[in-house]
């Protein structure tokens, strides 16, 4: 069996307003990053509820990002302080379910930041893969998944 | 029992800007076999006549309840295949697109990669598909009438460009009169034009314009409601002197045996208890102030009717409350002037020759109380005038930021005193920090003055100096220097006016860090507040000029005239948050949590409740509440949930 190199499963929620717009610069600019990074739009980064980051997680995401629009920028208004908040209040916890805190990244990338998404997404790409596989599910098994 | 789905998947080659890194056929293949899927098809372009002909065809030829689409960014045409939806006879929410495009196939190198990445989006959106429900677009009746708070000229400009036969505003101002802070001024710059001439002709339309129901000398005291629908309440103060009966021919002025300091001219003069705001005053009647009328302390005065000629004065005038409907609210509720006390070595105090920049404009004002004569408090004529700039401004002890306009109103009155020769030989200096004079004009005023002798002393912080008052001359002690003065004009601050707190507390607005009203977006929506249908303009969002200020009131009026047309139902968001009331506990976390103020609460079920015209859809609240009772249309959790299941 041939040892093949680990490509991480990442999942980006991205708002809809700022990072699913400066991931689509990114493609207007044919500005390449892993395919492994997978996008997941929602309206507001304060959408972005911990559970479903633990949930990523817990079926099989090696790391989650989570992008906002820039601090003032917030088309609603401060829906990225909530996101924040909610960062800084999870990112300690994962601790003690085993998770590396570096798995979990925030960060804020504007409709014209083309070139900031490409480079987060290959930053956070090479740190998971470092860290290496998470298999967070096979730890947790399937019976605390919320159903749906 | 719910129907099977059935889902159609549509795949774009985008020409080969898709096909040339994506395998859609094989991507095709695999999907065609996935569970209740009726059709899965590639085509160029989804987007031309042709594509979209073929999606309504398919959708009507295989009953479809679902589709994904495979091609660009939402941004591009998400717009595009909703309408192809509609076309097709399907709800136009029951869609997903899949960006294979920007956030695919334009950024993958490996095609193998890029394929399996479109095909993880595409299962991701199939299982997120069966969640979408259909959602109709809703419209409200909406009231088109508009309330504007502050008759200054933001406010009036407001009024005047929404004052039509179809449309109502009522203007509330709490002071007598009409035109704000800039009646108080003699002339503006940069051209030294008469602010009169300027102003008086606009707040004169605005008193004849039938559809302005203009209530001076009035307060708001409560306004309830949202977007479309507000109910405001306001208090007419008991003016004591009947409108339609007044010509205000002055009088009942001289007989009134009270003397006040004026509060119009920063209490540099003094006014009578009956009184105009300031000669030339619109409207032009004069209101008895009861705080200070011997009658409403008990003494039996009648001089001011005694000598009224057309029986316009009542005694028996009382407050009157109305209650108006509106669509929309204004608060162009402007600014005061920094307290140059605060500054402890300044040593400010009514009765020295210091004086605010606003009080010196009132001293060189013809309505001021001096009829414009440049005169010191003993009658002589100053040799010398030190005018000191950014008095309690860009200084965080005191207020952090630049009011924008100070430098070039002292600019200002040093090119009115020396063009029109008030004081023969008069020496000015500026003590300022930076000369921040923006608007055309400016530069060449400053030029001008330096030829002319004016002098500019440049310090760290004009805040820093001291001022000393004694026998009617000021001692100006600066980092390097001492200077004498007969007289000191302090550019001091402009700031929030508090007396609109009470307000911007009930529209439910926000406030920045210096206290001003916070705007939506101070570059791209200056205007607009997080609290739908309610506007700011003027100072009221920070400090401005007179320019912009009736910039602000034109644009309002625009946005409002756009937004609530007469007569038209109010279309709303459809994606909003809804709560499920059996599972909300009632807790209010939603409640501080949203930035739009779109939740209430129910006290007789003890449950939040979100009001549908208000919701903006960002769903920070459902992430936020402890009880999974809120849901965002479209983000659901259990959407969500299915998106990512689908992706990992």
């Amino acid at each position: 069996m041939t040892e093949t190199k680990f490509e991480p499963n990442i999942v980006a929620f991205v708002c809809n307003w700022c990072s699913y717009g400066g991931a689509d610069i990114a493609g207007s600019m044919r500005l390449k990053y892993p395919a492994n990074v997978k996008l997941l739009r929602v309206m507001c980064s304060g959408r972005v509820d911990p559970e479903f980051i633990m949930e990523a997680f817990r079926r099989g995401a090696d790391g989650v990002m989570v992008l906002g629009c820039h601090p003032k920028d917030c088309h609603y208004i401060e829906g990225n302080y909530k996101a924040l908040k909610r960062f800084n209040m999870l990112r300690p916890l994962l601790d003690q379910f085993n998770i590396e805190q570096d798995r979990l990244y925030l960060d804020w990338v504007s409709a014209s930041e083309g070139e900031k998404f490409a480079r987060v997404a290959k930053e956070v790409n090479e740190r998971i893969t470092q860290l290496g596989p998470l298999n967070w599910k096979e730890v947790i098994g399937q019976h605390q998944s919320r159903e749906v | 029992m719910k129907e099977k789905e059935r889902l159609g998947f549509f795949l774009c080659e985008c020409s080969k800007n898709i096909s040339g890194t994506v395998d859609v056929h094989k991507i095709k293949d695999e999907l065609q076999e996935l569970p209740d899927v009726v059709t899965a098809q590639v085509t160029n372009l989804y987007c031309s006549a042709d594509g979209k002909a073929e999606i309504i065809e398919s959708i009507k030829k295989n009953n479809l309840t679902k589709v994904v689409i495979g091609g660009c960014s939402v941004k591009q045409h998400e717009h595009t295949f909703m309408k192809v939806l509609e076309e097709a006879g399907l709800n136009p929410y029951l869609m997903q697109l899949v960006n294979i495009r920007e956030h695919v196939a334009w950024v993958t190198e490996d095609k193998e990669k890029a394929t399996a990445k479109a095909m993880a989006l595409l299962k991701a959106a199939y299982n997120r598909v069966q969640f979408h429900g259909a959602f109709e677009k809703k419209e409200i009746d909406a009231n088109a009438d508009v309330l504007v708070v502050g008759g200054g000229l933001s406010g009036c400009e407001a009024a005047l460009n929404l004052a039509a036969d179809d449309r109502k505003v009522y203007l509330v101002e709490t002071q007598p009169s009409l035109g704000g802070q800039a009646t108080k001024y003699e002339s503006s710059f940069p051209d030294l034009d008469c602010c009169s001439c300027m102003i008086l002709p606009k707040l004169q339309e605005v008193v004849e314009n039938p559809n302005i129901e203009l209530l001076n000398y009035s307060d708001v005291e409560e306004v309830v409601g949202f977007f479309g629908n507000f109910v405001a309440t306001i208090n007419k103060k008991a003016k004591y002197v009947i409108p339609d009966k007044c010509i205000g021919c002055n009088e009942c002025l001289d007989p009134c045996p009270v003397e006040v300091p004026n509060e119009y001219d920063d209490f540099l003069g003094k006014r009578k208890a009956i009184h105009f705001q300031v000669t030339g005053a619109t409207p032009y009647i004069p209101v008895i102030d009861k705080e200070n009328c011997l009658r409403f302390k008990g003494e039996d005065c009648t001089k001011c009717r005694d000598a009224c000629m057309f029986e316009a004065i009542d005694y028996d005038d009382e407050d009157e409350k109305m209650e108006v409907s509106v669509g929309s609210v204004v608060l162009a509720t402007g600014f005061e002037t920094f307290d140059p006390s605060l500054i402890p070595d300044f040593k400010f105090s009514n009765g020295t020759e210091v004086y605010t920049a606003l009080q010196f404009e009132r001293l060189i004002s013809n309505t001021g109380p001096t009829s414009g004569k440049l005169v010191k408090r003993d009658g002589s004529q100053p040799k010398s005038l030190v005018m000191v700039h950014c008095v309690g401004s860009r200084d965080k002890r005191y207020k952090n930021y630049c009011s924008n306009i100070c430098c070039s109103v002292l600019l200002k009155m040093s090119s009115q005193i020396l063009e029109e020769k008030m004081a023969e030989g008069i020496q000015i200096t500026h003590v300022y920090r930076d000369m921040t004079i923006g608007s055309t004009g400016m530069e060449e005023m400053y030029e001008n003055l330096e030829e002319e002798g004016v002098k500019f002393i440049k310090v760290p912080n004009p805040n820093d100096i001291a001022l000393n008052s004694q026998n009617g001359q000021v001692q100006i002690t600066l980092p390097e220097k001492t200077l004498n003065a007969d007289m000191v004009v302090l550019a001091a601050a402009m700031v929030p006016n508090k007396k609109a707190d009470k307000l911007i507390e009930m529209l439910m607005l926000s406030k920045d860090e210096e206290g001003f009203v916070k705007p939506t977006h101070r570059k791209i929506d200056a205007v607009s507040t997080p609290v739908e249908g309610v506007y700011v303009v003027g100072s009221a969002s920070y400090p401005k000029d007179i320019t912009h200020s009736i910039i602000d009131g034109s644009a309002a009026s625009g946005k409002i005239a756009f937004e609530l047309k007469p007569g038209k139902k109010l279309e709303i968001e459809t994606l909003i948050s809804t709560i499920d009331e059996d599972k909300c506990s009632g807790c209010k976390t939603c409640i501080s949590i949203c930035p739009y103020k779109a939740i209430g609460y129910d006290t007789e079920k003890g449950v939040s409740v979100i009001n549908e015209i208000l919701c903006r859809g960002c769903g920070s609240c459902v992430a936020a509440c402890p009880s999974n009772a809120i849901t965002a249309r479209l983000f659901e959790d259990n959407t969500i949930l299915a998106e990512l299941g689908g992706l990992l």
